[in-house]
């Protein structure tokens, strides 16, 4: 398109000196709303897990039967489960089980991609082959079979859970890397680095990596909604967190007795596990038009 | 003229493999450049100009043939040896918008190859080597921290020049390093790179499809067509005594800014053969209005007509 | 009456780093079967103007400020869609840089030059086949490979093929713009020669946008010389290559390393095209000019009647007296070395950003 063409050789130059990317970067962000809300929704949630024992008066596990399956009220704003237990403190203190147990699994899936992506897309040939038709094979297992066979095999806990959510994770991430390494390995300030001597190494960690990062971010950040609701799922099945820990999909298992009597008991964990993925995938969205405008079109 | 030569190269072949079979990019070429002198290299896109420098310097390894530099033979240079070449050799790219890593500033784009090759230790003494490069090219230094995309064509490539310079080579091949510039900055540039070599007595081989560029810049001008060179001689030489059928073509289609020049415009119908599992014969023979039987049948070997003057042509006699 | 006039033409472009100041008031006309070159840099405003002419700029954030392009009589940007899309292609029709991009990948080249036959004179599908077979002819493509596709031509093949297609509803006005610049030089000169006698041929006037003077040397009778917006010269080619007025043209001229004699240095012009957001107040050029004085910094000049049709944006520029130009040896000492280092508003010498920090 002609007319994109005379716009973008305007806009270099002065004006994107006084501002910096970054102010360019947040700008477009912002003109996103629902990446702004969902932002906002997602930092409330950061917050409201960390500092959850302060938040409210209540306790998350200990039980107060007499106070048992109320519905919401003013002194339990999302009412009681079955043991009289507040389901907002455990929903926040569920986040803090989902939030970090995803970003573990998050972390070890991009870490384990960014090694074998990194060798799939730079080297190519053998192993190359190799580690793609492995990923092929694990993208070809439903992910939520695959967690739940590991987690089967590992355990339950934090970690191994987090291993669980991990596994199918790394095929995703690491196809995407492949490919962004791919297009990248043939650029000419790539082979201006190899005229100047420079290793494999240094131009991977120097040059390939760093420009690779937004759509790993982008990613990163829609794996973290997707992990969330497998976690959920994983601890609905009784695999994943255990209690009395509260975890989103532990507790919607333990409401479902109670649906026709006590919706509420169901209805906000599970509303949790929707709003957290939905966040997620949002602030992705906005993230990928952010990093890289040329994406929208 | 061997025996002074800093570079020689000799029956120089790439052949790249694609689907179709063999490309032939760079087909049997040789020529030798003394110490500071530039050697100018023509052909339109795919003639496979690039490819030669590239496989100069080893960026794509040459297929068959040697590369000779300062009586080394560095075609399958390895490990430390081509670590070492590399300092002497450097190139300069076309498109400084796509050569210079858009995520560094201008001051880890120029300490870059500082770093990798242990040039300068410490961070003052880099950033002072830095600066003095900045001067050499003309950057001024409040763009130190400023990144490429914030500067303009010209600018981007002297940092294009800053970093080939930084490692203190003997010889650049200089791909293009006009093309992507507006005729007023295009000249600036041109003015530093030939300063530069005057300075420090480089070699280059300069890379282009400008003709007037070339003239302009060049001791000995080399003619490349479909991978294969077609003539090769001293730069006046070449505009006054043009042999070859092709450079005549050539010679004749560049739109010269003047109005009174009177020309004969030798028509070249048709395009450029593919170099992708070529025919035996000449290369331009299906495009040369001068091309007998022989042509089609057998490749011409590259005579020196006159000192210095080689062409690879049949019909040298009969024309 | 001419026809195309462009009055007063200004276009900006409100983008979200500020007010981009495109074209700043362009003058010009061409008539009829007339080739007229439009010449200058990356940015100058070259290809705005001719999309301006085909009402083709995205608004936003284009934004016609004011001016008036009227072609045979009417103001082209005050039609309606309806007439737009009849002049578009029938009257006036565009052929762009890259004809790869402009060529569509999965229709026969035969059926996209029947498409534009058909679409805009209702022939019946035999006679737009017919006109085709006739466009290729003259483009001199083989008729047995109107069935092939795009991806099977080569650039110059596929250009020619672009050229067939704008001009199979015979235009009165062909736009090129930079139609050569992708090909290379032999290709070129065949690509060249073909429009030339085309338009010849048809009595198509064309406007050919262009960075190369070469180029327009050989195809035009008349060119106008862009700079940040503006034409700082006009006049026929004969006007503009011997009697050079503007300083920018002359340093255009300058730059261009020469085929017929050997010269030892180049002398470019200093430092570089302004910011279009932020443009000096007086002469766009004062900034660059070797002989700017006060009042090209503070005033614009207008443009002079140099004579015969020959119209020059300079203060310095009188009737059939070309000043200042650094033909003699002492002012091109001045124009290379005159200005001194430490001004800050010159630091861009030839050489460079200049000395640093000392």
């Amino acid at each position: 398109m002609p007319n994109g063409d005379v716009m973008s050789a305007y806009l270099s130059g002065e004006e994107v000196k006084r501002h910096g990317k970054f102010y360019f970067m947040a700008k477009r962000f912002c003109r996103n709303k629902a990446a702004v809300v969902a932002l906002t929704f997602i930092i409330l949630l950061i917050l409201g897990a960390v500092f959850c024992d302060y938040l409210t008066p209540y306790d998350y596990a200990e039980q107060n039967l007499a106070e048992a399956k109320q519905l919401p009220s003013a002194a339990h704003i999302f009412g009681t489960d079955d043991f009289g237990r507040d389901i907002f403190t455990r929903i926040l203190r569920g986040a803090r089980v989902s939030l970090l147990v995803s970003l573990m699994g998050v972390l070890m899936s991009t870490a384990a991609a960014l090694v074998l992506g990194s060798i799939a897309g730079y080297y190519g040939g053998k192993a190359d082959n190799l580690i793609m038709r492995f990923m092929d094979i694990l993208i070809s297992i439903p992910g939520l079979l695959l967690s739940m066979t590991v987690s089967a095999a590992l355990g339950t806990g934090m970690v191994k859970t987090a291993i669980a959510m991990a596994i199918p994770g790394v095929a995703q991430l690491t196809r995407q890397l492949r490919s962004s390494i791919m297009m990248l390995k043939d650029s000419e300030y790539i082979e201006a680095a190899k005229a100047f001597g420079g290793s494999d190494i240094h131009i991977l960690w120097n040059h390939v990596l760093p420009n690779c990062l937004s759509p790993l971010i982008v990613q990163f950040t829609l794996s973290l909604g997707s992990s969330i609701m497998c976690i959920s799922g994983l601890s609905f099945l009784g695999l994943g967190v255990q209690p009395p820990t509260p975890e989103w999909g532990n507790m919607v298992a333990a409401g479902q007795d109670y649906l026709r009597t006590y919706p509420h008991m169901v209805i906000f964990p599970g509303l949790a596990v929707m709003c957290a993925m939905l966040a997620f995938n949002l602030l992705g969205d906005g993230l990928r038009d952010a990093l890289d405008p040329r994406m929208k079109q | 003229m061997a025996n002074n030569a800093q570079l020689e190269v000799k029956n120089l072949k790439k052949y790249f493999p694609v689907p179709a079979g063999s490309l032939h990019a760079v087909d049997g070429v040789s020529f030798s450049i003394e110490a500071g002198k530039t050697l100018g290299v023509v052909g339109e896109s795919g003639c496979g100009k690039s490819t030669l420098g590239r496989a100069v310097l080893g960026l794509n390894e040459a297929t068959d043939g040697q590369v000779i530099f300062e009586g080394k033979d560095i075609t399958h240079a390895r490990g430390n040896a081509k670590k070492d070449m590399k300092k002497e050799m450097q190139i300069i790219f076309q498109d400084p918008y796509s050569s210079l890593d858009s995520r560094m500033n201008v001051q880890q784009l120029i300490s870059e190859p500082l770093k990798i090759n242990k040039i300068t230790h410490g961070k003052e003494e880099t950033e002072k080597k830095v600066k003095e490069l900045m001067d050499i090219v003309g950057l001024a230094s409040r763009f130190r921290l400023s990144y490429p995309h914030e500067l303009d064509g010209g600018r981007r490539q002297r940092i294009g020049i800053a970093r080939a310079l930084s490692v203190e080579p003997k010889f650049i091949v200089c791909d293009e390093p006009v093309s992507a510039l507006d005729v007023s900055i295009q000249a600036q540039i041109l003015n530093l790179m030939m300063d530069l070599q005057e300075e420090r007595g480089l070699t280059y081989i300069f890379i282009t499809h400008n003709l007037s560029v070339v003239k302009h810049i060049s001791d000995e001008i080399m003619v490349m067509y479909s991978g294969t060179m077609a003539e090769k001689c001293s730069c006046d030489e070449l505009f006054e005594n043009p042999l070859h059928p092709y450079t005549k073509g050539l010679l004749s289609a560049i739109p010269i800014p003047s109005i009174h020049v009177e020309r004969n415009r030798i028509h070249m119908e048709g395009e450029v053969t593919s170099p992708i599992n070529p025919k035996p014969g000449c290369r331009f023979a299906s495009r040369c209005p001068y091309a007998s039987e022989k042509c089609y049948s057998e490749m011409p070997e590259t005579r020196e007509v006159k000192a210095g003057h080689f062409v690879a042509c049949h019909n040298l006699e009969a024309m | 009456m001419s026809l195309l006039e462009i009055k007063n033409l200004e276009i900006r472009f409100n983008t979200d780093a500020g007010v981009v100041h495109a074209v700043n008031g362009i003058n010009l006309t061409i008539e009829e079967g007339e080739s007229f070159g439009l010449v200058g840099e990356t940015g100058a405003g070259k290809t705005t103007t001719a999309l301006a002419i085909l009402n083709l700029l995205q608004s936003p954030p284009a934004e016609i400020v004011s001016g008036e392009i009227i072609y045979k009589g009417q103001d082209i940007l005050k039609m309606s869609k309806n007439k737009l899309r009849e002049i578009r292609g029938e009257e006036i029709s565009m052929i762009f840089q890259d004809p790869m991009t402009s060529l569509n990948p999965v229709m026969t080249i035969g059926e996209q030059i029947m498409e534009a036959v058909k679409y805009h004179s209702g022939k019946s599908a035999a006679d737009a086949q017919l006109r085709m077979l006739e466009m290729l002819e003259k483009v001199r493509i083989p008729a047995e490979r109107s069935y092939d596709y795009p991806h099977q031509f080569s650039g110059g093949m596929k250009q020619r093929v672009v050229i067939a297609e704008a001009l199979a509803a015979n235009p009165a006005l062909l736009l090129a713009d930079e139609p050569t610049t992708a090909l290379d030089v032999t290709i070129q000169a065949q690509v060249l020669d073909m429009i030339s006698s085309l338009q010849k041929e048809n009595k198509t006037a064309m406007l050919l946008i262009t960075h190369d003077l070469g180029v327009v040397a050989e195809t035009c009778k008349r060119a106008a010389i862009m700079y940040a917006g503006e034409i700082v010269e006009i006049g026929t080619v004969e006007q503009i290559f011997d009697s050079t007025a503007h300083p920018y043209t002359k340093g255009l001229f300058n730059s261009i390393p020469s085929l017929d004699k050997k010269t030892d240095r180049l002398m470019p012009i200093r430092g570089l095209m302004p910011d279009p957001m932020d443009l000096p107040k007086g002469c766009k050029f004062a900034p660059r000019c070797p002989y700017a004085d006060e009042s090209c910094i503070n005033e614009c000049p207008p443009l002079k009647d140099l004579g015969e049709g020959h119209y020059c944006k300079c203060h310095h520029a009188d009737k059939g007296a070309p000043l200042y130009f650094p033909d003699e040896k002492g002012n091109e000492l001045a124009y290379e070395h005159g200005l001194p280092v430490s001004n800050p508003g010159n630091d861009f010498l030839g050489k460079g950003d200049g000395p640093n920090g000392k």
